[in-house]
């Protein structure tokens, strides 16, 4: 039995037409899943979904009823909830309030506290959580907020529940916390619509899987009868198969990057750390190889980078660098030394939003591109044009704001900024977060040219498959590298690697 | 195979043309839109004012308007460039009056005009640079901090001041900053037009105004990129310092005193300029023409009031009204949401009508 139907759904924004007729049902009780890549239309329909904006044209049916939603009020008091990758919780409120939000429970004008205690404890309960409901939602850790945020949908009975990449910002064994959650609440009868870029993840949880590309209904797949590779094909219209992001998704040891390292040493860390992160790293870094630093989410490898970045301030130990003993105490300090970093979390490390592609590139090396302080627009520009085509970028203009390009684009950009200033070691924190998969495959490409040049590579990686690409793999957990192995020592499905993590 | 794959994903990556737009006139109309909607506001002010009153379009009306918005012209010049890094300085209007007031004094004491000037210049800018340190070092938000340093410095000008005002009779300085004419311009807008260019090439075309730019689009990145974000935020603090103290020479020459009563709510006076002309108080966006543009769509309005004879209340009342409309056309968007909402409105009702 169909729980939720779509018909021929369409969105059109000012000048763009977000989704141009998507159809497809979802069985009740079923986990179906959401792919297509970045601009595919996922977010406009979750954003539809959830009413927080109402479609052009189309009909949206619940268990055969058809819903018009016109707030985000409307869809929830329907019974369609959604998760966002973005929790939206109160920090500083206690678990039970944020469960209770909008709807605290009253006995004779004051709030019942003991009923609603009790029943943000079986709603806990439901997801498998045991919490002290009555601590503010910030003193959890993201798993328990996110569990929170699940009862939260639950305890206002929660027919359909979107779930928008709720593994992101996950560690692994919370992963699978959630997915036997997950299980459970569909057993129930809850339908859930799961969004992830993630195939592994799609295939042992989902049902069925719904691919959207271009604004359109690109394939309906059940995950029994078809591989990941389907799904990406689908995704970018094209096969994908024996590339590198294909061997990625699919979880299967990839050719590597590098062009394999050379005898010299680039950077050598001694007795590196910082007090309560990372521990005691040592390491050589020799010129032209790439290096992965592998680790779960909060492992301490996405510290490590930004260590050698000089985002953060080693507290023991020091870098060899030229010959010199060296400290960062700022991203200046390694900027000079020929060290880029592409951060992790783009939107807000990355770019400048409203400042031109061609700004953005030279932001890291304007001295370069000025007299006496006054800009050489003329030179500035022509570098930029170069990258862009070298990068293959999209973009209409060099001036055109970064905020209006792709994810992938963006990242290029970025990259962009540490090849102008012909960077010796490039330093990639999670590369390839929150990118499709064709911008992921061009990233991979790009890191690759970068490398065969002469250029020397870390990647900083929660994701084992990335880890299988680089020449050698630091393996970190809670804090220290635990672990070493080239890239001929690891086995294909990377289970010597996994098996470390946890 | 792997080379075949690269291409195509950047191809779909902009799948589509019309998120990014193209090169053409109409996109350039668009990218100048802001800019152009606050100088239609202005010319609608001024042919209200020519049809409202007959001494409006005359030159010496003309002259008095430019002439008192010169001093609220400097003040949110210095303002933007603290705008920009998305940090705002409440203490200029007190900076102001510190800077008349130590004119005046010194000139008293019988310093001669130049030497005066460079004192009260730098004493202007040692104010700034603790707002910058306060910001900088001592990591306190900048409302904050400027706030405190409004309030410190004013009662800094009201002690050294000892006395309810001094008169200044110097005539090198009332000529050089108020009466004087250089190049046929009087030297208060003389003034007011240098720093505003010089602001703009800075803004526009030097290393330290992109450097701005980026430190108030994404403070996070900017560090990140190498850009010495410390060093710029004390130069942006200390600059707005100085140019609120070239204001007070311009003010202390006009009035012909030094005095720390003057310049009360001038810093609201220039952050609703900057504002107005197009800047985010969040940082990175505007520029210090527009800012300008700002100063004179108040400044207008506020002669155009006196022309007819409205009262200072209702004027009041007026002016924040224009503030809102403004900001709204010139920054906030009001534009693609006036028409956004005509076409969704106008789409419903299709929608409706063919079902």
């Amino acid at each position: 039995m169909d729980e939720l139907q779509l018909e021929g759904i369409t969105k059109g924004y000012l000048g763009v037409q977000a989704l141009k007729g998507v159809s497809f049902s979802v069985k009740r009780g079923s986990i179906h899943a959401l792919a297509g890549q970045n601009g595919a239309g996922k977010s406009t329909l979750v954003k539809i979904l959830s009413g927080a904006e109402t479609p052009d044209g189309g009909t949206i049916r619940l268990g055969g009823e058809v819903m018009r939603f016109r707030e985000p009020t409307d869809a929830q008091s329907a019974g369609i909830h959604t998760i966002y990758q973005e929790l939206s919780l109160v920090p500083s409120l206690s678990v039970a309030e944020n469960i209770f939000l909008g709807t605290l429970p009253k006995k004779g004008g004051v709030v019942d506290w003991a009923r609603m205690q009790a029943e943000s404890r079986e709603a806990l309960a439901r997801v498998g959580f045991d919490l002290d409901v009555r601590q503010p939602v910030s003193s959890f850790s993201v798993a328990e907020q996110q569990a929170v945020e699940l009862a939260k949908a639950l305890h206002k009975d929660a027919r359909v529940l979107l779930l928008d990449e709720p593994t992101s910002t996950l560690p692994l064994p919370d992963v699978e916390r959630l997915f036997t959650v997950l299980r459970r609440l569909a057993s129930e009868g809850v339908t859930l619509l799961y969004i992830s870029h993630r195939m592994d993840e799609l295939y042992s949880l989902c049902d069925a899987v719904t691919v959207l590309r271009d604004g359109i209904t690109a394939a309906d797949l059940t995950t029994a009868e078809t591989k990941p590779a389907d799904v990406v094909t689908a995704m970018v219209g094209k096969s994908l198969e024996g590339s590198i992001a294909d061997a990625a998704l699919r979880g299967e040891r990839s050719p590597r990057l590098g062009a394999g390292r050379t005898e010299t040493i680039l950077l050598s860390a001694r007795g590196l750390g910082e007090e309560g992160r990372v521990e005691e790293i040592d390491f050589d870094l020799y010129q032209g190889e790439v290096l992965g630093i592998s680790g779960l989410i909060g492992s301490g490898q996405s510290e490590l980078a930004s260590l050698l970045a000089g985002a953060r301030k080693s507290t023991d130990g020091h870098l060899v660098m030229d010959g010199k003993t060296l400290t960062f105490s700022s991203p200046r300090d390694a900027i000079r030394r020929g060290i880029g970093l592409l951060p992790q979390d783009r939107k807000t490390q990355g770019f400048i939003p409203d400042m031109g592609v061609a700004g953005n590139i030279t932001l890291a090396s304007m001295p370069m591109f000025s007299r006496l302080g006054v800009i050489d627009g003329k030179r500035e520009k022509k570098a930029a044009h170069e990258m862009v085509s070298k990068l293959g970028m999209k973009v209409s203009g060099v001036n055109q704001p970064m905020k209006t390009l792709s994810g992938g684009t963006q990242q290029k950009g970025i990259l962009a900024r540490w090849l102008v200033r012909s960077s010796r070691l490039l330093i990639c924190d999670e590369p390839t977060r929150g990118v499709d998969v064709g911008a992921k495959e061009d990233m991979y490409e790009l890191i690759r040219d970068f490398a065969r040049s002469g250029g020397t590579v870390i990647i900083a990686s929660s994701e084992i498959s990335e880890a299988m690409m680089c020449d050698r793999v630091l393996v970190m957990a809670r804090g220290r590298v635990v672990a070493e192995f080239d890239h001929d020592e690891i086995d294909p499905q990377g289970q010597s690697i996994l098996q470390l993590l946890a | 195979m792997t080379n075949n794959t690269l291409k195509e994903p950047a191809k779909s990556a902009g799948e589509s043309p019309a998120l990014h737009p193209r090169p053409t006139a109409g996109g350039l109309i668009k990218r100048l839109l802001p800019k152009s909607y606050l100088l239609l506001v202005l010319v609608v002010i001024i042919v209200i004012g020519y049809y409202v009153s007959a001494d409006f379009l005359t030159l010496r009306n003309a002259e008095n308007v430019i002439a008192a918005a010169s001093i609220v012209a400097v003040l949110a010049v210095g303002q933007f460039f603290v705008i920009l890094t998305g940090g705002i300085d409440l203490s200029v209007g007190s900076i102001l009056a510190m800077s008349t007031v130590i004119a005046a004094l010194t000139m008293q004491a019988g310093m001669a005009a130049g030497l005066s000037v460079a004192f009260t210049l730098f004493c202007c800018g040692i104010a700034g640079l603790v707002n910058g340190l306060l910001v900088v070092w001592l990591r306190i938000p900048p409302f904050i901090a400027t706030l405190a340093m409004m309030s410190a410095v004013k009662g800094f000008s009201y002690i050294i001041q000892s006395t309810s005002l001094i008169q200044i009779t110097n005539q090198t300085f009332i000529d050089l900053f108020a009466r004087g004419t250089t190049l046929g311009l009087q030297n208060p807008v003389m003034i007011f037009l240098v720093v505003m260019i010089v602001a703009a090439l800075v803004a526009k075309f030097t290393t330290f105004g992109r450097s701005l730019y980026a430190i108030g689009g994404n403070p996070e990145a900017a560090r990140l990129s190498g850009l010495p974000v410390a060093r710029n935020l004390l130069i942006t603090y200390t600059m707005s310092g100085l140019l609120a103290g070239l204001a007070g020479l311009i003010a202390a020459a006009q009035l012909r005193q030094g005095s720390s009563l003057i310049g009360v709510g001038y810093e609201l006076d220039a952050i609703a300029a900057v504002v107005v002309g197009g800047a985010s108080l969040m940082g990175g966006k505007g520029d210090p023409i527009s800012a300008v543009i700002g100063v004179f769509v108040l400044a207008t309005i506020i002669n155009v009031m006196n022309l007819v004879g409205i009262s200072s209340e209702p004027q009041l009342v007026i002016k924040g009204a224009v503030i809102v409309v403004a900001v709204f056309l010139s920054s906030a968007g009001g534009v693609q949401r006036i028409s956004g909402f005509f076409r969704t409105h106008f789409g419903r009702r299709t929608a409706r009508a063919a079902s």
